[in-house]
């Protein structure tokens, strides 16, 4: 096992727009079947982080490696194609498409999956199946943030990216989903980085807990750690 | 009356086919391709060539498609690809593509106009008038090959992804699809439209460096009416300018016919900034 080389390493990551330096030097690992919460206030980097794994955003220096393989210089498709799923802030729904469209977009560009994990990952947000030829933009958040993550899912990648996905769900849901995801993640060894502010949600899916500030990671606390002084993380949140 | 029509329904149909190899490299890539009148001219030659060096009339229908989609893939990877984020350079860069094909096959084979030859030139009777049968079978080809196009667009997976590039082209990526392929073979196809265009319409028309010119400022004209938004708009705004431009010339002159259609995508442009099927805006 500790052979395995971790689902996503990150060394000396430098990236950011226009030349500005969002990520300053960034550090961070995440093992596989390992569910890691990234937290930090607003504009702090955790967003550019993801994008800049993704190769949405430029990287100007340091090493990003999928399961291993560098993914310098990549488009987004092929790093994709290595195993990384993407649920940006704002999820990024194709409004116009039905849910099964969505669905089937996120299995495309991939080697067709073992016969029956569609199923397995529809299981999971029963919602969708119910609602299978409904347009994704006639869903409330919560029904589009699980749409948007089963679609991650359906490519059955070794890595998801979850920027924000509390975001404007309501508390009810966001337990919801975050239970059935971190179950899900258990059974598969599907490694996850979330960014989060909302600190219920990590503590109920992660079990490590980085900060980030600056463009760096200043803190890693494992989770028992967090719950038993919310502290620890609550301070940097605070404004 | 009734030919005038079946004419003005021949012309609308060519300017739809022109018009949609147009609207579909502009949707995906946001790229404006003037030189699109020359790939029709281009398609247009390779009938008449073909012709000239023996072959029948039906390879030639078959070659410029093919031919065209090569030059297309040649074009994008030469050109298109590297201008892609500056919109007006893809402008200029497709407007010296125009010029430079056009004085290519100026130097090729001479300023003057060739000819291309029907595979039949027989008329059918329509309510007991003779009608070409050729013109007949352009529209069926054009109608064909739009429904193909729709089929394309909204049946398969190909179309699917391609959609999906033209909604969030980021997003897209982000999931695997791979927008380069995507981009490759859209302009491809759409080179390939114009050139089945040109090639289908040779033998109705004089066959010279300037013909692209005439189906070109239509085909945008019917995409600014019609709006970019949907393939539904190529086809309206096809019917609006190609029909219009039909029935005053028929009525009054080409002349009138032409100022009157340019004055109608004014005002069209200006009531319905989308275009007459884009019309409502999306969130």
């Amino acid at each position: 096992m500790t052979l395995r080389p971790p689902a996503l390493a990150i060394e000396g990551l430098v990236a950011g727009y226009g030349g500005s330096r969002v990520l300053d030097g960034l550090d961070l690992a995440v093992a596989a079947g390992e569910v890691v919460g990234l937290m930090g206030r607003n504009g702090m980097g955790k967003s550019t982080l993801m994008r800049a794994v993704m190769g949405v955003v430029p990287r100007t220096a340091g090493r990003v490696t999928v399961a291993g393989r560098d993914t310098a210089g990549l488009a987004p498709f092929t790093i994709a194609r290595f195993g990384v799923a993407f649920v940006p802030q704002g999820r990024d729904l194709f409004a116009d498409f039905t849910v099964m469209e969505n669905l089937e977009l996120g299995v495309l560009g991939h080697e067709r999956p073992r016969p029956g994990f569609a199923d397995a990952v529809l299981a999971l947000f029963p919602i969708l199946k119910e609602r299978i030829g409904q347009k994704a933009g006639t869903f409330s958040g919560g029904q589009q943030q699980q749409l948007a993550i089963a679609r991650a899912l359906i490519s059955r990648p070794r890595l998801l990216l979850l920027d924000e996905p509390s975001e404007g769900i309501q508390p009810s849901i966001v337990a919801e989903i975050a239970g059935r995801l971190a179950a899900f993640a258990t059974e598969t060894g599907l490694a996850i980085l979330i960014a989060e502010q909302n600190l219920d949600m990590v503590m109920r899916m992660a079990g490590r807990c980085a900060m980030i500030e600056n463009g760096g990671i200043t803190a890693d606390h494992p989770i028992a750690a967090v719950r038993a002084a919310p502290d620890l993380v609550t301070r940097h949140l605070a404004l | 009356m009734l030919f005038a029509a079946l004419d003005g329904l021949n012309y609308v149909l060519v300017i739809a086919l022109v018009a949609m190899g147009l609207v579909v490299v502009f949707g995906l890539m946001n790229v404006i391709n003037m030189a699109h009148g020359e790939l029709f001219l281009l398609g247009a030659y390779t009938l008449s060539i073909t012709e000239m060096l023996g072959g029948s009339f039906w390879l030639g229908l078959i070659l410029a498609p093919l031919l065209l989609a090569l030059v297309g893939l040649a074009i994008e990877e030469l050109v298109v690809r590297h201008v892609y984020h500056r919109f007006l350079d893809t402008i200029l860069a497709t407007w010296g593509l125009s010029i430079a094909i056009k004085q290519a096959v100026v130097l090729a084979f001479g300023p003057q106009s060739r000819t291309a030859s029907p595979p039949f030139d027989f008329a059918v009777e329509i309510f007991g008038a003779p009608y070409p049968a050729y013109r007949l079978f352009v529209m069926a080809v054009s109608v064909a090959v739009i429904a193909g196009t729709f089929l394309l667009f909204f049946r398969t997976r190909f179309g699917l992804t391609a959609r999906a590039v033209i909604a969030n082209r980021r997003m897209a990526s982000c999931l695997g699809i791979d927008t380069r392929r995507l981009d490759r073979l859209t302009f491809a196809f759409g080179a390939a439209l114009a050139g089945l265009a040109g090639a289908v319409m040779a033998p109705l028309m004089s066959v010279d460096p300037q013909m692209g010119l005439g189906f070109l400022v239509p085909a945008f004209l019917a995409i600014l009416v019609g709006g970019t938004g949907h393939l539904a708009g190529v086809l309206a705004g096809s019917v609006l300018v190609g029909g219009t431009d039909t029935v005053i010339a028929r009525l009054w002159s080409p002349v009138v016919a032409q100022i009157v259609v340019f004055t109608l995508a004014i005002v069209v442009i200006r009531l319905f900034p989308r275009g007459v099927v884009g019309g409502r805006e999306r969130r």
